[in-house]
This record gives structure tokens, C-alpha cells and sequence, in this order.
């Protein structure tokens, strides 16, 4: 009975981990109204235009964007510019800085703070608030309906 | 070679459904909020800078900030507060607002308002000539095949 707990415990905690750090992103805007959403690994979900040109390198890897150049490491193939805001990362690979925007995790390793915005969520994992106001060119992206 | 062709037409078939399943047209509401809604009227993703979200029983989104959203009995996005949102008989967002939504032939978004969107042949956006009215915006998983 308490390895079925365990197991259960375990399985709950792997899916809402899975799933809070492989949709949920940081959006960047970049210029000409246009942005990138990234996710917390530092890799593009999506793009958000309003206009301009979109160039992919051999690798399908977005590196322009509008007039923004995207620019890649060698090593573990994450974002670490976009135009001239520079991502940087912690020792687990998450993006803990996006320009002079500092990100924050929570024990489930879902985004709990982005700059002075903190930003709660429900149990099972859905975005429920976000208290105070991220700055103006850095925004929380979230898929709404969670399983 | 009939089979050869079947393949073909099978992969242009996915090519069609994948295409339709991710792009979206992004909705700007309030307080720099915006919501991602799938050419099928779907909820894709909440961009947020403030604010609530509230759910119902379905597991929808029903109000982002201070923004009510409505949906009609295929559960498909017709209201974001005071903008409303059109469909055709094939159930594609053709209006938001007063703003025109088209598509070619593969379902993908062509046209939002007077800005016109470009594919590769790997169906990859690679330009957006014009521009986009204010509230709304081209919203794409990119390098997606």
C-alpha cells in the first residue's frame, strides 16, 4: 500500500513537473511588435508577429527575427541572445535572467516569479494569478488548459 | 505508383492538419494581456502581464484579467470581452473584430487584416508583409514542418 502511495506520489509529481516546465514560457519582445516565447530551458516555442521576415539556420533553428538576430550555444543549443538581451542560465539549465528580468521556480519547477511579478498557480498546476506586473517587455506565456 | 501517390497525398493531408493545429491569431485584450486562439477558435496559450484567470467546469479559460471570455456550444472562443470572433462553415476564424482572417489552399493563415503572410515550402512562416492591426498577431511554432 505505501509503495502504491509512493509510486502514485512520485507519478503526480513527475507529471505536473513534465508538464509546468515543458509549455509554460517567458515571452521576449524583441521590436516591431513582434516577440519570442521561450521556453524555461531556453528553447523557441513560439513566435508572435506582427510583421517582418523569419530566417532558420541548417538546423530548423529560428535566427532572425523581423530585424533581431537569435543567437544559439554551441554546447547545449540554448538561446543566449535575442537582439541584445542576453538569456543567461543556472547549473539545471533554466533561465534564471532574461535581459535585467530575473526569473524564479518554485519546488515544481513552474515559473513562480518573473521580475516583481509573482505568479501563483492552482493545484492542479493551472496559472491562476499573477500579482504585480511583469516588465514591459518580458510576459508570462501558459498553455490554459492543462490536463 | 498509386501507392506512391496514396503517400502523397497522405503527407500533404498531415501537412494540412498539423499546419491548422498550431498557428494561431494572438488577441491582445487588456493590461497586456493577449489570448492565442487556434484557427478552430481554441484557447493555444494566455500571454499575461497581470492579473486572474478563472476556469469553468470544462477546464476553460473564462476570464483573463479583467476580460470575460465566451464560448458557444462547440466550446469555440466567440467573445474576448467586446471583441467578437467569426467562423465559416468550416469552423476557421474568418473575423476578429473588424479585422479579416484568410487562408490558401494547405489551411494555413494567409492574411490578417491588410498584413500578408508567406510560407516556405517546408511551410515555415518566413515573412509578414504589412503589418498586423494593434490588437492582433501572427502566432507560430517556428521550424514546425
Amino acid at each position: 500500500m505505501r509503495k502504491l502511495l509512493l509510486l502514485a506520489t512520485m507519478s503526480l509529481a513527475f507529471i505536473t513537473i513534465a508538464n509546468a516546465s515543458s509549455s509554460d514560457a517567458i515571452e521576449v519582445f524583441t521590436s516591431a511588435g513582434n516577440s519570442v516565447s521561450l521556453s524555461s530551458a531556453g528553447r523557441i516555442l513560439r513566435l508572435n508577429m506582427a510583421s517582418g521576415t523569419v530566417a532558420y539556420d541548417i538546423s530548423n533553428r529560428v535566427i532572425q527575427v523581423g530585424n533581431i538576430f537569435v543567437t544559439y550555444d554551441k554546447v547545449a543549443n540554448r538561446i543566449i541572445k535575442i537582439g541584445n538581451i542576453s538569456i543567461n542560465y543556472d547549473a539545471s539549465n533554466r533561465v534564471i535572467k532574461i535581459g535585467n528580468t530575473a526569473i524564479a521556480y518554485d519546488f515544481a519547477n513552474r515559473i513562480s516569479k518573473i521580475g516583481d511579478a509573482t505568479i501563483a498557480y492552482d493545484v492542479i498546476s493551472r496559472v491562476k494569478n499573477i500579482a504585480g506586473k511583469t516588465p514591459d517587455d518580458v510576459r508570462f506565456a501558459s498553455v490554459p488548459e492543462h490536463p | 505508383m498509386r501507392k506512391l501517390l496514396l503517400c502523397f497525398v497522405m503527407f500533404l493531408a498531415f501537412t494540412i492538419v498539423h499546419a491548422s493545429s498550431s498557428d494561431a491569431i494572438e488577441v491582445f485584450i487588456s493590461a497586456g494581456n493577449s489570448v492565442s486562439l487556434s484557427t478552430t477558435g481554441k484557447v493555444l496559450r494566455l500571454n499575461m502581464s497581470s492579473g486572474i484567470v478563472i476556469y469553468d467546469n470544462l477546464n476553460r479559460a473564462v476570464q483573463v484579467g479583467d476580460v470575460s471570455v465566451t464560448y458557444d456550444e462547440l466550446s469555440r472562443v466567440i467573445q474576448v470581452g467586446n471583441i467578437s470572433v467569426k467562423y465559416d462553415q468550416s469552423s476557421r476564424v474568418i473575423k476578429i473584430d473588424n479585422t479579416a482572417i484568410a487562408y490558401d489552399i494547405s489551411n494555413r493563415v494567409v492574411k490578417i487584416g491588410d498584413a500578408t503572410l508567406t510560407y516556405d515550402e517546408l511551410s515555415r512562416v518566413i515573412n509578414i508583409t504589412g503589418k498586423t492591426p494593434d490588437n492582433l498577431r501572427f502566432a507560430t511554432v517556428p521550424g514546425q514542418t
